[in-house]
């Protein structure tokens, strides 16, 4: 199974999804607590990620830059922005450059496995 | 209604990548799929999740195809609404809407093969879990063990009720206890993430959940599946246990273990032994809708009309379809037949056998005192046949009931088999053939302890250990077959391992240590003779004493106790390859085909099957050694020993005039043997009796029988006879 | 008191008077032709079709070693229950005469004698005094359990 990419740099929301997503069954997750450290890992695992989620806001590279270094050797692979209410005009500056699509914090878990499930196959 | 207009609203506020709503709407999509089961709308529709899935990476075509799924919505809301004509036009609207939806997408969607499978198919297809599968296992030693215990102990518990539940099939506690039994151990795995665990113990789980529901009946067979699946887990445990509990290397072994045939057979029962309703039926086939389904089950409430004349009456299904669904009803009532079962007794059942016995001994005396007063009496011909063929068949009905299949004791095997295999650290397969075949009660009771030690003895001495067995070029798992059948008037139970074989020469050594033959006498010794040694009290031929042979049961015991129920045993062999086990039993104590015939003043029966042919002959032929009472018969191009079965008996012999002899050709052991009687009054069923404790002695006799007359006949046993001459 | 408990059957054997507890008998049935069992130890005599059951008969004179005397018509067999550690099953019993049922109250029977009695006292349950003779009240299940010729008549042949 393909790996779901998690970046975020609050310890409580990688942890809550994290557990969410074990909990259906998606068990390969590699998590990232900022933008360069994330480019790194989806870089490593070039080909075999299966989704990647960003939050918008985050130290050293924000999302919407994540965005556009992911984009400029995968070309595929979805990404969804983790966002704020307050946030949502970064959104479009995110599409922009690339990612697929956008989640509004907070959301409820069941919801959120609903949408990575649109994008992974078990 | 609702469903839609939260659909509806979905898709007004929709937002060109919005996740969350976009997977939304793909849900009411299905929702509202769903609700159209068996209606033409629902093959139509049936691909827009998929559509809608695929649109959700490409951002771009999100607004586009949201809305070509508003009008989609909007002419489903038509469709239900029209009436027949109009609904075939609405359909066709729809049509056209999912047929844009898709050119979109695929125009936009380079790979399209990648369409998600049904999650199930995949795995069924696969060959057996991944390392993925397991990455959720817990790495924690003291948990896994504990784990291990407590599924141990609910295995045990399961297996344990599961036999009694053999015999108390409908017993809802015990089938309760079962399903919890499965319900702990798929709770545990699935929280420390034991996945092939957890999922066959779910399915197990099921199908008591079923059973409990009086949905489905717990037939022997399925109770035969249930115990492969609880062999199943222990092995899978095992592995956890063979590897210390630690968590990565379980994980690489339990990608080798594929459960999932085992898995999928569970679920193919579920789906066709289940007890279903018509409606369910014709549901689940798409001649019915879920709404349709509900307004007849409605109607039915109100009137007394049955279900198939309601669907007849509103034209709803097509008669021809209505038939094939009961028909297909019946079929499952059929395979779930609900059998009751009536508890009795050993002790109630043997005396009604006895008096059953002695019930048609009184009615074939009543019938031949009632010929001889033929004049005196008026009874009518039809009130004494009737009474004839009311005893026969209560004799016939009785005589069943006293018979049960091997099935239970194969069983039994089974777990001993195992357990075994286990104390010696041996991996060994146990084949099953036959379990149907049916023998006599108080037969199958005798023949669990001999059949018993015979297996320990196998996987004891005849299989080797797995690294024996490597280096001698054979399967690291050794194999047992275990089977039954009919042969003749008796049954032949066959048990053979394909292990280390009997060394002949080993059991010769013991032979001569043991002084039970001279040195020199060795070259006059058959396999046949050697094989018999083992048999003798304190025969082993075991280096070492093992947990498991060290009971103190020898096969002198084995031996003992089959003969005690007329069975005889053999012994094949062959070093390096095999040792088979053949025993032969008497299909029943009670009755068996008997040839009648007269010595000096008595009857005796002989044992029909074994009776090869009847011959007269002149005694002149007959050749003779310095012993007179030896004589030899050449017949057939063998010599046959001749016994005078008046010396056996002790009866008084008085020759025959015309110096012919009448005798019974015998094949009993693989030899032949002539018997020499008076006269012959032929075949006949005979009720064997016992003759007591007092007559025990006789070993020649299985018993005596009674005939028409009132005579007394006493039932040879040939075993007894043949050592008797002997 | 249990009343069959105390209720004993007296038959003859030559000229001794022998009980067994009425509890253990079934039945008293007249003579029916024996079918003989050759070899068969010299007092078991062979087996009888007792309505459908086949029961060995024992003759009481020669299992007490006694001399054979030829079966008539008037011939008596008494029909007993002996119980086994294994199982319980019938014989037939050949004596001379059945005389009476008579009640005998415990405590009138005396142990067995250990002088004056040379058979075993391990057959014998016990000897009570009736009409002034003597009753020698039999233990059937030991007696039936030997194989051997119960040397039973030891008194008996002193006394003629």
């Amino acid at each position: 199974m393909k790996k779901i990419v998690l970046v975020d740099d609050s310890d409580v929301i990688l942890d809550i999804v994290s557990q969410a997503l074990k909990m259906y069954g998606y068990e390969d997750i590699l998590r990232a607590k900022d933008g360069q450290e994330g480019l790194q890992v989806i870089k490593q695992n070039q080909g075999n990620i299966a989704l990647c989620i960003f939050d918008v806001n985050m130290p050293k590279m924000d999302g919407i830059s994540l965005v556009k270094e992911v984009r400029k050797f995968d070309n595929t692979t979805p990404i969804i922005m983790l966002t704020t209410e307050t946030d949502k005009s970064k959104i479009i500056t995110a599409k922009e450059y690339g990612a697929t699509g956008w989640i509004v914090k907070p959301f409820e878990a069941e919801k959120f496995i609903k949408v990575v499930e649109m994008y992974v196959t078990k | 209604m609702l469903l839609k207009d939260n659909i509806k609203k979905l898709m007004d506020n929709f937002e060109e990548g919005d996740a969350l709503a976009l997977s939304e709407i793909k849900d009411e999509c299905q929702n509202i799929i769903q609700q159209f089961a068996g209606d033409p709308l629902h093959e139509v529709l049936g691909s827009v999740p998929a559509y809608i899935q695929i649109c959700a990476r490409i951002p771009s075509i999100q607004t586009q195809c949201v809305e070509l799924v508003k009008k989609i919505i909007t002419g489903v809301e038509e469709y239900q609404q029209a009436n027949e004509e109009d609904k075939k036009k609405a359909l066709k609207q729809i049509k056209r809407q999912v047929n844009k939806l898709q050119s979109i997408v695929e125009k936009n969607n380079k790979d399209l093969t990648t369409l998600p499978k049904p999650q199930e198919q995949q795995k069924e297809e696969a060959k057996g879990y991944t390392l993925e599968d397991f990455s959720h296992l817990v790495d924690d030693y003291k948990l896994l063990q504990q784990f291990f215990s407590e599924a141990t102990e609910h295995l045990d518990s399961a297996q344990f009720v599961l036999l009694e539940l053999e015999h108390d099939s409908t017993n809802k506690e015990l089938i309760n206890t079962v399903f919890r039994n499965f319900h702990t151990i798929k709770g545990s795995a699935s929280f420390l993430g034991v996945k092939n665990i957890e999922e066959i113990s779910h399915a197990m789980e099921d199908i008591f959940a079923t059973i409990r529901d009086g949905k489905m009946i717990l037939t022997r067979e399925l109770v035969d599946v249930i115990f492969y699946g609880i062999e199943t887990l222990r092995t899978v445990l095992d592995i956890m246990q063979s590897y210390d509990f630690k968590a990565e290397e379980i994980k690489k072994s339990f990608t080798t273990v594929n459960v999932f045939p085992y898995i999928a057979l569970l679920k193919k029962i579920l789906q066709e032994y289940q007890y279903k309703k018509i409606g369910e039926i014709l549901q689940e086939e798409g001649k019915l809708t879920p709404v349709q389904l509900q307004t007849v089950l409605e109607k039915q409430k109100e009137t007394d009309k049955k279900f198939g004349e309601i669907v007849t009456e509103e034209r709803l299904v097509e008669h021809d379809d209505l038939l094939a669904a009961l028909q297909k009803q019946q079929k499952l009532k059929t395979k779930i037949k609900k059998i009751g079962y009536v508890k009795v007794s050993n002790e109630k059942l043997n005396s009604l056998i006895d008096y059953v016995g002695e019930l048609v001994i009184n009615q074939s005396m009543l019938k031949q005192e009632i010929e001889k007063n033929r004049g005196s009496l008026s009874i009518s011909e039809r009130t004494l046949s009737q009474a004839d063929m009311i005893t026969s068949a209560i004799k016939d009905l009785v005589l069943s009931m006293g018979m049960v299949p091997i099935e239970e004791i194969f069983n039994k095997l089974r777990v001993v088999a195992r357990n075994t295999a286990q104390e010696l650290h041996k991996t060994v397969f146990i084949e099953v053939h036959g379990e149907e075949t049916e023998l006599d009660r108080n037969v199958i009771e005798t023949i669990y302890d001999p059949l018993m030690h015979i297996i320990r003895n196998a996987i004891d001495h005849g299989i080797e250990s797995p690294e024996e067995r490597v280096k001698a070029g054979k399967d690291k798992v050794g194999r047992i077959v275990l089977s039954a059948e009919h042969k003749g008037s008796g049954i032949e139970i066959v048990i053979t391992d394909d292990g280390r074989g009997i060394d002949i020469h080993k059991v010769l050594d013991k032979a001569i240590a043991m002084q039970l033959v001279k040195k020199e006498d060795v070259t006059k010794l058959t396999e046949k003779d050697i094989y018999n040694f083992m048999f003798l009290p304190g025969f082993s031929t075991s280096d070492n004493v093992t947990a498991v042979s060290g009971r103190g049961v020898g096969l002198d015991v084995v031996k003992k106790s089959l003969e005690q129920i007329h069975g005889r045993v053999e012994i094949h062999s062959e070093p390096g390859k095999y040792t088979r086990f053949i025993i032969k039993l008497p299909l029943t104590l009670a009755i068996i085909e008997g040839f009648v015939t007269i010595v000096g003043n008595n009857k005796y029966v002989f044992p029909f099957n074994s009776i090869e042919e009847i011959l007269v002959f002149n005694k002149n032929i007959l050749q003779r050694q310095e012993n007179a009472r030896e004589s030899i018969l050449y017949h057939r191009e063998m010599h046959i020993p001749v016994i005078f079965a008046h010396e056996i008996f002790k009866e008084d012999y008085k020759e025959r005039d015309d110096d012919r002899l009448l005798s019974l050709i015998f094949a009993f052991d693989q030899a032949k043997y002539c018997v020499v009687v008076d006269s012959i009054l032929g075949k006949q069923e005979i009720v064997v009796k016992s003759l007591g404790t007092m007559l025990n002695e006789y070993d020649y006799f299985s018993g005596g029988t009674i005939f028409g007359d009132g005579s007394i006949g006493f039932v040879v046993d040939l075993q007894g006879f043949i050592d008797a001459v002997k | 008191m249990d009343g069959s408990a105390n209720k004993y059957l007296i038959f003859t054997l030559e000229k001794e008077r022998y009980a067994i507890p009425i509890a253990k008998v079934q039945e008293v049935i007249s003579y029916v032709p024996i079918t003989s069992l050759h070899e068969a130890s010299e007092f078991l005599k062979g087996v009888i079709n007792l309505r459908g059951r086949i029961i060995p008969i024992i003759d009481m004179r020669l299992k007490f070693g006694l001399q054979a005397k030829e079966y008539t018509e008037r011939t008596i067999f008494i029909i007993v229950d002996i119980v086994t550690a294994k199982d319980v099953y019938h014989v037939g019993l050949v004596v001379d005469a059945v005389q009476d049922v008579v009640e005998i109250a415990e405590d009138k029977i005396e142990k067995t004698p250990e002088v004056g009695f040379k058979f075993k006292s391990k057959y014998l349950q016990g000897i009570i005094q009736l009409q002034d003779t003597m009753v020698m009240i039999l233990n059937f299940d030991s007696i039936l359990a030997t194989e051997d010729v119960v040397e039973i008549a030891e008194k008996i042949e002193t006394n003629v």
